[in-house]
């Protein structure tokens, strides 16, 4: 048996201990109240974040499951949440085109390319549950609640 | 005196019924839209609210308020997408329930509590509002600094897993909290240079991403939400009967854990009755008492009726107790109850210590509403059930871009910030990790949530003591929720302990 890095266990650590050694650069030299907040907390996910690494962040493996390169592991788990992901980075275009193209009209391609990415066929399901949601969400959001959603190539 | 008054109350709800069931209807609907709390939805209301006369103003609003608490349990437990920031502890095990198929269970037992909750706490409200807002007045923010403590203070153990992940989470859900503006000197901290930190975080993104739209990226690898996937049942006669029979048991759960409602009930009305302190501590701390001292305390996280019933009694609980130092002392406790105090105030209401003396039809009527209010949303919540629990049977396939563009919406519906629906993606890429690595983004929600109310009074209270920590261990009510924090870890670890050693015993 062999000690190696459990990477997905090491993520949200790591993170941690990024942001708080950047909270503590940021406090620094700030009125000794808030300052002292910041030392608190930070210093308090610093610790339990080593903690976290030193306990979960590594794990016993077999010697033939250690000599897999990094770059494999990385790209079989790429490949298990590749739906995942391209979700995540649609939901970021979403965002992103929400402004210019607006509101109705980025919601109803966003729906359909994530319903076709997931694996409906059926186009009257497709095509349906696009439009309706797309319409019960302009309806609720922006006729009734009146939210100021951008509407983009609408106003025009 | 007294019977003419009641005569006089009697009258005025019986008049006003419609104005109850559209509340407490329009509640329902707005808490189960994420990102609209009762406060926003009361706002939004406040252009009808201002012009009706008050009396029917006065229990429209404490229907909605009624309303939004329960409302925002369903999609908490059916899609795991909290309405509002105290709906996310029901969650906790509401959603298991409903992946174990018992969801119309789940769903019957929110919906009892929160009438069982709600009504308690108006009951006791009604009885002791006066008192009550005397004692509540009397806990300063040394003492609510210590009570939030409390709640945070046990962190690692609610979350079910490992106690340290469950910190590190907490501690993390701190670190965005403290993000913004310092709420006591006014000094910018790790805003990035971004106006849009400069206020600090929102509830929202943190609540949609952290939850929901993480757990819709972990579930695009499920067909369905169920873990095991029913047959489909047709819509008919019987299978109605059968929906509202589960819902039924719901109730006769929640029944059965009468301890466990009653207890969470009383720290509902009492937290409400705090300025400042709000559902959110009501029901993290209700769960984490039911968490230490409840029969099914070892099944909390995975699914444990007696879970549901601490959190959503204590949430409506809230409700009733946040009424009190409004209508006693004329001191709005939440955003919800300053909004009715601006209606009162445009109406000419003497608003105030002698509210109840000068107006005591108003004052009452408005409490009576809450407890009707509270059988309407018990009614029209079996009914929306029935139809809502088929939710989870619609294949993830088509349900993950519905919830996903829901979540994106309602991050964009609290502030009318794109910024927030970034904030939103990012938190739900870390949830996304957090929950590949079983790191619980409940702890960080509590984190986030109690972060600015501890630091707040934590300041305040150093000043108070000349910025010695003296007063928080020498105020009695500081004192004991001190001793009742070492209550709750020793209790917690002295039944878990005695549990490994019953397990160990009897496999030996």
């Amino acid at each position: 048996m062999q000690r190696r890095v459990d990477v997905i266990q090491i993520i949200f650590p790591a993170i941690c201990v990024i942001f708080a050694i950047m909270y503590i650069m940021d406090v620094k030299g700030t009125r000794y109240e808030t300052s002292s907040w910041g030392w608190t907390v930070g210093i308090g996910i610093f610790i339990t974040a080593f903690l976290c690494l030193f306990l979960y962040g590594t794990k016993l493996v077999t010697l033939g499951e250690i000599r897999q390169p990094l770059f494999e592991r990385f790209r079989t788990a790429v490949t298990k949440n590749r739906n995942a992901i391209y979700i995540f980075l649609g939901m970021i275009l979403y965002v992103i085109l929400l402004k210019p193209i607006g509101f109705p009209i980025v919601t109803l391609i966003f729906l359909l390319s994530s319903l076709k990415l997931l694996g409906t066929k059926n186009l009257k399901v497709l095509w349906g549950v696009g439009f309706a949601l797309t319409l019960i969400m302009y309806v609720l959001f922006i006729v009734i609640l009146k939210m100021p959603y951008p509407l983009g190539l609408l106003t025009k | 005196m007294f019977p003419e008054i009641l005569s006089q109350i009697i009258d005025l709800l019986v008049m006003n019924f419609w104005v109850i069931i559209l509340g407490s209807l329009i509640g329902i609907f707005a808490g189960a839209i994420p990102g609209f709390s009762a406060a926003n939805t009361l706002v939004i209301l406040l252009p009808f609210t201002l012009v009706m006369n008050i009396d029917s103003s006065l229990l429209m609003m404490m229907a909605i308020f009624a309303g939004v608490r329960t409302g925002g349990a369903f999609p908490a437990i059916l899609i795991r997408m909290p309405g509002t920031g105290s709906a996310s502890v029901t969650t906790f095990d509401g959603y298991p329930m409903a992946e174990q198929g018992k969801a119309n269970q789940a769903l019957g037992i929110s919906i009892f509590a929160s009438f069982l909750g709600g009504t308690i706490c108006t009951i006791i409200a009604l009885c002791a509002a006066p008192l009550i807002g005397r004692y509540a007045l009397k806990l300063n923010s040394v003492d609510i600094c210590v009570l939030t403590i409390v709640a945070i203070g046990v962190v690692g153990q609610i979350t079910g897993g490992s106690v340290i992940k469950g910190w590190l989470s907490g501690l993390f859900g701190l670190l965005c909290a403290s993000i913004g503006m310092d709420k006591v000197f006014g000094t910018p901290r790790f805003t990035f240079d971004s106006m849009y930190l400069m206020d600090g975080i929102s509830i929202i993104p943190p609540l949609v991403g952290l939850f929901a739209l993480s757990e819709t990226l972990v579930l695009i690898e499920r067909e369905y939400i169920l873990l095991e996937k029913k047959d489909s049942e047709k819509f008919d006669s019987k299978t109605v009967v059968l929906r509202i029979k589960e819902i039924i048991e719901g109730g006769w759960l929640t029944l059965q854990n009468w301890t466990d409602a009653i207890r969470s009930s009383i720290i509902g009305v009492f937290i409400g009755a705090l300025p400042g302190a709000g559902a959110n501590i009501a029901s993290f701390l209700a769960y984490q008492l039911g968490a230490t001292f409840s029969r099914e305390r070892f099944q909390f996280g995975k699914g444990a009726p007696a879970g549901v019933v601490c959190a959503e009694t204590a949430d409506n609980g809230v409700s009733a107790g946040a009424m009190i130092p409004l209508l006693t002392i004329g001191i709005p406790g939440s955003s919800s109850t300053a909004v009715m105090l601006v209606v009162m105030i445009a109406n000419g209401l003497n608003v105030g210590p002698r509210l109840f003396a000068d107006n005591p039809v108003e004052a009452y009527s408005t409490l009576a509403a809450l407890l009707l209010a509270n059988f309407w949303v018990l009614i029209f919540g079996i009914t929306m059930a029935l139809f809502c629990a088929r939710l989870i049977e619609i294949p993830t396939r088509i349900l993950a871009p519905v919830i996903m563009l829901l979540c994106l919406a309602g991050s964009f519906a609290n502030r009318g910030w794109i910024f927030d629906i970034y904030l939103t993606l990012i938190f739900a890429a870390i949830g996304y990790i957090m929950r590949k690595s079983e790191y619980p983004p409940q702890a960080a929600l509590l984190g986030i949530i109690l972060g600015p109310i501890t630091e707040e009074n934590l300041f305040r209270g150093l000043r108070m003591g000349f910025d010695t920590p003296i007063l928080f261990f020498t105020q009695p009510a500081a004192v004991s929720f001190w001793i009742f924090l070492v209550l709750l870890i020793v209790s917690y670890y002295y039944f878990t302990l005695r549990k490994k050693a019953k397990d160990h015993r009897k496999e030996n």
